[in-house]
C-alpha cells in the first residue's frame, strides 16, 4: 500500500497540511515538557533530570520549526520513518533518565507515535514504529536493569528480575496489540475516505466528459429542431394556399413524418444526457451487456459521426447476465469509446465485440488508432496519466474504467502497437444461478 | 440568371429545409455533405454565396472559408454555427468571412439574410 508513490498533488497538500498541523503539537508539547522538566530541575532539584536530557527535549522541540519550510521539499513517506526514529529514540531517552520501567506513563508517548503513524501514514509505518518502540523500550528497561547503562531510579528499588521481564513482556505485547488497532482503523479510515474521493472523482469526471458530449448533443438537437421550424413552416405555407400543390416537392404527410422524426430524435439525445448526468447509488443487478454497450454507443454517437469513426458491431448472442451496475458499466464503454475515438486521427473504425466464455463474458473494444507506445503502455490507467492536450482529458477515463471493472469483480487488459490501433480486453464474471 | 448558393452541412434533413428555401426564394441550389465535396463543388459551380456549417465530419468550416478565401476573394462566405459563439464569429471574420449566421435563428431567417445580401 505505498499510495504515496501515485500520490496526486492534492493529495500532498492535504497530507503536508498534516504534518505542519502536527509539527505545530509536537513543538508546543515538546516545548510544554521542556519547561516542565526545567522547573523539575531548578525547583524540585531532582538530581537525576541532567541537562543531557533537557537539551534533547529542547532539541527536539526547535527541530518542529523549520517543519514548514521543510515539508515541502522532502519526500514525506521516508521523512516520517527519520522522524519517528528521532522521536522513538528522544522518549527513550527521557524514559531512561525518568527512572525506565519505574515510569509508566512515559509509555504512552510510544502510543502516541504509533497512533499517529497511523492517522498519516500506513500499515508498514505503523508496524515500523511498533517495531522501533518495542526495541529501544526493551533497551532501556533492560540495559537499566543489569547496570550496562547507569542504574537511574527514583524509588531506591531494584525490582526482581522476574518480575522486571514480566512488567517488559506485557509492556511490549501492549505496544504489538495497539499497533494492530492502529493500522486496522488506519486502513479502515481510508478506505472509506478513498471510497468517497473515488465517488466524487467519478461524478466530477462524468460531468466533464458530459460537458464533452453536450457540445456535439446540442449541435444535433439544433439541427433537429430547425429541422422542425421549417417543416412546420412549410405545411403551414402549404395550407394557406392549398389550391398552389402542383409544384409541390413535399406532401403533408411526408413534411409530418420528418416533424416527428426530428422531435423524437432530440428527446432520445435529451434523455441519454439527463441520464448520464444523474449520480445514483451503486445498484448491481443481473445485466445484459450488450445492452449496457449499446446505450454508450447511442451516448458517443455524435461525437463519432464528427471525426468520422464508423463503428462496428460484433455481439454475441444469448450472453449470460453478468451482475453489473448498469451505470457505472456504462462510464466504462463510454470512456474506451470516447478513447478510441480519440485515438483515430483520420478516418477509422471502432469494433467492439462481446463474447460469451465459460463462466464469463468477454468483451473487445479495438480501433484502428494511432496506437499506444510501448513506453507508456505500462502508465495506461495510471491516474492523469494522458498523452492527449489537456482539453481533451484529464487522464482519468481509464482509471476509473478500472475501478469500476475491479468493483465488478472483472479484468482488463490492453494491447497496442504503435500506428496500428489498440484494443482493451475485459472479461466480467457470469451471474452464478444457484441450483435449487 | 439565377444566382447560385452552396450549402455546405452535413446535417441531411438541415441541407434539406435549406435546399427546399432557397429554391423556393428563387436560388439555384448546389449542396454537400462535408468539407471536401464542398471544396470541389465551388470550384466547379463557382457560386455567389456559400454557407458553411462549422462543424463538418471532415474539415470543419473554418478551413474551408479559409481555402475558398485562398483563390476567390469575390464569393460571399458565411459561417453557420449550431450555437452562437462570439469568438466563433470574431474567427471566422478573421478568416475572411463575410458573416456569421446562427442556426438558433431559425432556417427562415437564414434565407433571408442570403436574400438581402444577393439583393
Amino acid at each position: 500500500m505505498v499510495y504515496n508513490i501515485t500520490m496526486e498533488e492534492s493529495t500532498r497538500q492535504d497530507l503536508i497540511k498534516k504534518y505542519q498541523l502536527a509539527g505545530k503539537i509536537r513543538f508546543l508539547s515538546f516545548t510544554i515538557l521542556f519547561l516542565f522538566l526545567l522547573l523539575m530541575k531548578v525547583v524540585g532539584g531532582y538530581s537525576y533530570l541532567n541537562f543531557a536530557v533537557i537539551s534533547l527535549i529542547f532539541v527536539e522541540a526547535v527541530l518542529n520549526r523549520p517543519y514548514f519550510f521543510l515539508l515541502k521539499r522532502v519526500d514525506l513517506y521516508r521523512f516520517q520513518f527519520y522522524q519517528m526514529v528521532t522521536d522513538i529514540i528522544s522518549i527513550s531517552w527521557v524514559l531512561y533518565y525518568m527512572g525506565g520501567i519505574e515510569a509508566p506513563l512515559i509509555n504512552l508517548a510510544y502510543y502516541v507515535v504509533i497512533l499517529w503513524a497511523g492517522v498519516v501514514s500506513d500499515t508498514l509505518a505503523v508496524f515500523f514504529a511498533v517495531v522501533v518502540s518495542a526495541i529501544l523500550f526493551t533497551a532501556v528497561v533492560v540495559l537499566g536493569h543489569f547496570g550496562v547503562l547507569p542504574h537511574i531510579t527514583y524509588f531506591d528499588y531494584h525490582m526482581p528480575t522476574p518480575q522486571m521481564y514480566s512488567i517488559l513482556l506485557g509492556n511490549i505485547s501492549f505496544i504489538f496489540a495497539f499497533g494492530y488497532f492502529s493500522a486496522r482503523s488506519s486502513d479502515l479510515t481510508k478506505q472509506l475516505e478513498r471510497k468517497k474521493q473515488e465517488d466524487l472523482l467519478r461524478h466530477r469526471r462524468k460531468f466533464l466528459a458530459a460537458g464533452y458530449l453536450v457540445g456535439a448533443i446540442a449541435h444535433d438537437i439544433i439541427n433537429h429542431l430547425i429541422t422542425i421550424r421549417a417543416y412546420v413552416k412549410i405545411l403551414l405555407e402549404k395550407a394557406d394556399r392549398l389550391q398552389d400543390g402542383a409544384k409541390e416537392r413535399l406532401t403533408d404527410s411526408e413534411g409530418l413524418k420528418r416533424i416527428e422524426e426530428a422531435e423524437k430524435s432530440s428527446a432520445e439525445l435529451l434523455g441519454k444526457l439527463m441520464q448520464f448526468s444523474q449520480n445514483p447509488k451503486e445498484k448491481f443487478r443481473p445485466t445484459d451487456i450488450n445492452v449496457v454497450i449499446e446505450d454508450a454507443l447511442g451516448l458517443t454517437q455524435p461525437m463519432m459521426k464528427m471525426s468520422d469513426v464508423k463503428i462496428e458491431r460484433a455481439f454475441g448472442e444469448n450472453l449470460s447476465p453478468i451482475l453489473a451496475d448498469k451505470d457505472q458499466l456504462q462510464e466504462v464503454f463510454v470512456a474506451l469509446i470516447l478513447n478510441a475515438i480519440d485515438a483515430i486521427t483520420k478516418k477509422g473504425k471502432i469494433t467492439v465485440k462481446t463474447q460469451q466464455g465459460v463462466g464469463f463474458v468477454e468483451v473487445d473494444v479495438s480501433d484502428t488508432g494511432i496506437g499506444i507506445k510501448r513506453e507508456n503502455l505500462a502508465k495506461v490507467g495510471e491516474p492523469f496519466f494522458s498523452t492527449k492536450s489537456p482539453e481533451k482529458g484529464l487522464g482519468l477515463g481509464l482509471t476509473i474504467a478500472n475501478e469500476i471493472i475491479t468493483r465488478h469483480k472483472g479484468k482488463i487488459e490492453v494491447k497496442s502497437a504503435a500506428g496500428q490501433g489498440t484494443t482493451f480486453t475485459m472479461r466480467f464474471p457470469v451471474v452464478q444461478i444457484e441450483n435449487a | 440568371m439565377s444566382k447560385k448558393v452552396l450549402v455546405i452541412e452535413d446535417f441531411r434533413r438541415v441541407r434539406e429545409v435549406l435546399d427546399i428555401f432557397l429554391i423556393k426564394a428563387g436560388f439555384s441550389v448546389f449542396s454537400a455533405a462535408n468539407g471536401k465535396d464542398g471544396l470541389v463543388l465551388a470550384e466547379r459551380e463557382k457560386p455567389d454565396l456559400m454557407l458553411i456549417d462549422s462543424q463538418l465530419p471532415d474539415l470543419d468550416g473554418m478551413e474551408v472559408i479559409k481555402r475558398i478565401r485562398a483563390y476567390d476573394k469575390g464569393v460571399k462566405l458565411f459561417l453557420v454555427s449550431g450555437l452562437y459563439a462570439e469568438d466563433l464569429e470574431k474567427e471566422a471574420l478573421d478568416n475572411g468571412a463575410t458573416g456569421f449566421l446562427s442556426k438558433s435563428l431559425g432556417v427562415e431567417a437564414i434565407v433571408k439574410a442570403v436574400c438581402d445580401i444577393l439583393a
